[in-house]
């Protein structure tokens, strides 16, 4: 464990090293990040213009609900960017083969081989906006409610995680799943909003099938209608732990079929 | 002359065929961020009549054409950027073709034959399902259909002046997420223009992005009628030229660099 | 020690229908069929052996070094590396061994050379100590000097290749697989190329595992030879039993008009093999094969001068090819 700490601390400094290479990259990621979360916030603020709640929800909550998504996605950006590429670089490029002859495990590698700078934008974002949300919607800060918090914001980032791990090794199949890994991402920018404004059918798809409620809505309900929505506030974190352990399970089939069929 | 461009506009569309994966989960994709969309609006409306001088009933057919629009006002900047990435450009241009007309015959064939397989089908079924409005009037009907047309090139150059970036920038998934919520944003397809605050539709009235998809489906629906509709045709064509003499600029630049530096 | 036991290997390909009909097929269904890459591959290879693994080109030489690497799972068979089998314990595989692909780079493309080796020897968890001479003796035998400054990208093929196989070597592997490492490099990094693996092998006893096209490169390396043809081994032996066996063949090439007919010369009688092809740009072209213990080169010329109007000719030397397909032949192939 400690040694792969260290590898990843070293992969880390030569991310960064790489990043100063491209500043203009940095600076336009840093750009889109913070326009990309801004556009998201105006419109909903332009809807919440023309009426004062949506289905009981006001518009500080889903704003709190904005920053419970910003924060878990965020870390999702940070450190697990090199998905995306996965079929494009790695599988179609053989990029894959050198990771299978070398002393780590290769999902570590590919985790490793690429810090995602744009995100941390975006989780100061975030926090701005938690913090700008909770008091106006009655969260009180303390010890307990914080800690609370951030295990399930760090659910919420397991969630994502776990669904992009299961998208993603789709390539081993595939070739390159990228479209796949962009239709399922995209669900849940919906997921943002109190998933009570949607029927029943999408709420439970949202829940049980592809499960972005988690990554949001139920995490930020538990603070804000606890009544209704305690249980599910519980179950976030164990949810984000599912997630994570259907994506392993289907990497190490994928690995496997890889090393089987060599395409 | 014009027939190789066509021909290359053929072979794209097989191409565009070859990717099952692709497809399918386009369309899905499509299919479930429409039908999420419609259950937003219908949340907002919960009851109400007008909301900024929309009915539901417009607001749905507005929504639903303006999102698949948007899927289509993009171009060849994925493979334009590649080209340059790789190299691969040098021995492009030595092709006896110009490679923006080349790239955008291969988009265009693309972008027809993908329309005629999801939006086509998309919109036949929402339809059905969710009752969407006939054009208000012929002449509407036609012009919506040509100002489409119009969009789609314009589009392409749009995205041709981003793929030129690839010259000067690494992270080109940055600038083309960047690109992708701009256009969303500002073209309409997210909310209707003029439910923005006054200064803000006054400032979009200065950029070529309502053009792509607020014009013709602002038409389609009754939004922009009478005198405004010929106005609004004819900045479009003068944004398709605007935008042609700046890609054509910055490629020449571009073009200068790649002589420096041997490709 | 490299211990390979009736090894098979069936790739799957998805077949693609011709035309547009069959692109809007292939979106609902897609046929596979399987295709056998190598078969019954049965060979040991000792400690601080080199040996080459020859074959034309698809005759499955990639595939194996694959199966050795642990990258691919054998169908059917056993591999066994020290012991280890490859595809079950990776990683613990992984630390023995090096291996270059062709142009594929396992270098970090925007950063100096020396970042790479560093990372390297964090990857492979190498002392210090233990590195530090490698590296030295790596860079020293390869003329790194000069490049370890270099961002990769701004390197040539040729540096770039030496870089590579400094990278293969640096943890000190005691097997390194190099599968085409001097594929389009010119002759004095070749050359530089060689004397480092020669150099490897003898202070380090490294076990090597080379394929090339490139006949110098085997002759100069290895002692021992694997010939591989349309996935199986053909022949397992020395170098030099290999070209007194089959690599007797010399070809001389003669290109004449489509026209104009062949004639063959009476002296050659059945001594001689004689193949014909035709192509667009040059025409007939007529190879004929002969041994040289018997024959000159200039003889069979002057025959075929006598009897033919030839516009152009060619004599071939014993490569890797023409043994490959005296070898094929002699088996009953063709
Ligand atoms: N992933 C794959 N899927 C299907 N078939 C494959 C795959 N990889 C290789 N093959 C096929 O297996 C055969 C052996 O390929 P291999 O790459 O081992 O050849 P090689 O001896 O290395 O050839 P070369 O000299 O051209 O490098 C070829 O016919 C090739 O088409
Ligand atoms: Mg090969």
């Amino acid at each position: 464990m400690l040694r792969y700490i260290k590898l990843y601390w070293h992969f880390f400094k030569l991310r960064v090293q790489i990043m100063m290479e491209y500043r203009l990259d940095f600076i336009i990621g840093i750009l889109s990040v913070l326009f990309i979360q801004g556009a998201g916030l105006f419109f909903v603020n332009i809807v919440f213009k023309q009426i004062q709640t949506i289905r009981g929800w006001s518009f500080d909550e889903v704003v709190f609900i904005y920053a419970v998504a910003c924060c878990g996605r965020a870390i999702h950006h940070i450190f697990f960017d090199s998905l995306w590429v996965f079929g494009r670089d790695y599988i179609r490029n053989g990029g894959f083969d050198r990771m299978l002859v070398r002393p780590a495990p290769a999902f570590f590698q590919l985790i490793a081989e690429r810090v995602q700078q744009d995100g941390v934008g975006q989780l100061l974002i975030g926090i701005w906006l938690l913090s700008y949300a909770a008091p106006t919607i009655g969260v009180e800060w303390t010890f307990v409610s914080m800690t609370v918090l951030i295990i399930l914001i760090l659910s919420s980032s397991m969630v994502f995680i776990g669904i992009h791990v299961f998208t993603c090794s789709l390539s081993f199949w595939m070739t390159d799943s990228m479209p796949v890994q962009w239709s399922v991402h995209e669900m849940s920018d919906f997921a943002r909003y109190p998933l009570v404004i949607y029927n029943r059918v999408i709420q439970s798809l949202m829940t049980w099938i592809i499960p972005y409620g988690f990554t949001a809505f139920y995490p930020a309900a538990y603070f804000l209608r606890p009544e209704t929505y305690l249980k599910m506030g519980w179950i976030t974190p164990i949810i984000g732990f599912g997630c994570c352990l259907i994506g392993a399970y289907v990497w190490r089939k994928g690995v496997r079929n890889f090393t089987g069929t060599g395409s | 002359m014009v027939k190789k461009y066509l021909m290359l506009a053929k072979s794209s569309i097989h191409l565009d065929i070859a990717y099952p994966a692709w497809y399918w989960s386009h369309l899905i994709v499509t299919f479930s961020k429409l039908v999420l969309m419609v259950s937003f609006w219908s949340a907002v409306f919960d009851g109400k009549q007008l909301i900024n001088g929309w009915d539901l009933s417009s607001l749905i057919t507005y929504t639903v054409l303006s999102m698949l629009l948007n899927e289509y006002v993009n171009g060849a900047s994925w493979e334009l950027s590649n080209l340059i990435r790789t190299g691969q450009i040098s021995v492009e241009l030595l092709r006896p073709y110009d490679l923006h007309f080349r790239l955008m015959a291969q988009d265009v064939g693309a972008t027809i034959s993908n329309m005629m397989r999801t939006a086509v089908p998309l919109v036949l079924f929402m339809a059905f399902v969710y009752h969407l409005q006939f054009p208000v009037t012929i002449l509407a009907g036609i012009l919506f259909l040509w100002t489409v047309m119009v969009a789609i090139v314009l589009g392409n150059l749009i995205d041709l002046i981003i793929g030129t970036m690839a010259f000067w920038l690494e992270n080109m998934w940055g600038l083309r997420v960047f690109k992708a919520a701009l256009f969303l944003f500002f073209n309409g397809a997210l909310i209707p223009l003029n439910m923005f605050p006054d200064w803000l539709q006054y400032l979009c009235m200065w950029t070529p992005f309502p053009s792509l998809v607020y014009t013709p489906v602002g038409i389609f629906t009754g939004r922009i009628v009478g005198e405004p509709m010929w106005i609004a045709c004819f900045i479009q064509l003068l944004w398709v030229v605007v935008i042609f003499i700046v890609l054509r600029l910055v490629w020449r630049v571009a073009l200068r660099k790649v002589t420096v530096f041997g490709g | 020690m490299i211990d390979v036991r009736n090894v098979r290997k069936v790739y799957e390909r998805i077949e693609k229908t011709p035309g547009l009909w069959g692109a809007v097929k292939s979106l609902f269904v897609q046929r596979r069929k399987t295709f056998v890459a190598v078969e019954h591959l049965n060979f040991q290879i000792q400690q601080g052996e080199m040996v080459a693994y020859i074959g034309a080109n698809g005759a499955g030489k990639s595939t194996t070094i694959k199966l050795l690497c642990g990258i691919l799972t054998p169908t059917e068979g056993e591999v066994l590396i020290n012991g280890i089998d490859p595809s079950q314990k990776r990683i613990q595989n992984a630390k023995q061994i090096g291996a270059v692909f062709g142009q594929r780079t396992q270098l970090l493309w925007d950063l100096p050379v020396r970042e790479s080796f560093e990372l390297l020897k964090h990857i492979y968890e190498v002392e210090a100590s233990s590195f530090g001479e490698m590296y030295d003796l790596c860079v020293h035998v390869l003329q790194l000097e000069a490049l370890l400054n270099v961002p990769v990208r701004q390197l040539s093929l040729g540096q770039k290749m030496r870089c590579e196989l400094a990278a293969a070597f640096l943890h000190s592997p005691s097997i390194v697989y190099l599968d085409e490492p001097t594929i389009g490099l010119d002759v004095s990094v070749k050359a530089r190329i060689r004397t480092f693996i020669r150099e490897m092998n003898r202070v380090h006893r490294t076990t090597v595992i080379l394929t090339s096209h490139d006949m110098q490169d085997i002759e100069e390396l290895c002692q021992r030879v694997i010939l591989i043809d349309q996935g199986k081994i053909m022949y397992d032996g020395s170098i030099d039993q290999l070209k007194k066996e089959y690599g007797q063949e010399r070809i001389v090439e003669f290109h004449m008009e489509s026209s104009v007919e062949w004639r063959q010369p009476e002296r050659f009688g059945s001594f001689v093999t004689v193949k014909h092809a035709d192509s667009e740009d040059v025409g007939h072209t007529v190879s004929v094969g002969f041994d040289p213990t018997i024959w000159s080169a200039s003889e069979i010329i002057s025959e075929v001068l006598k009897t033919n109007k030839v516009n152009d000719l060619k004599v071939l030397e014993g490569s890797i090819e023409t043994i490959v397909r005296a070898i094929y032949e002699r088996n009953g192939g063709g």
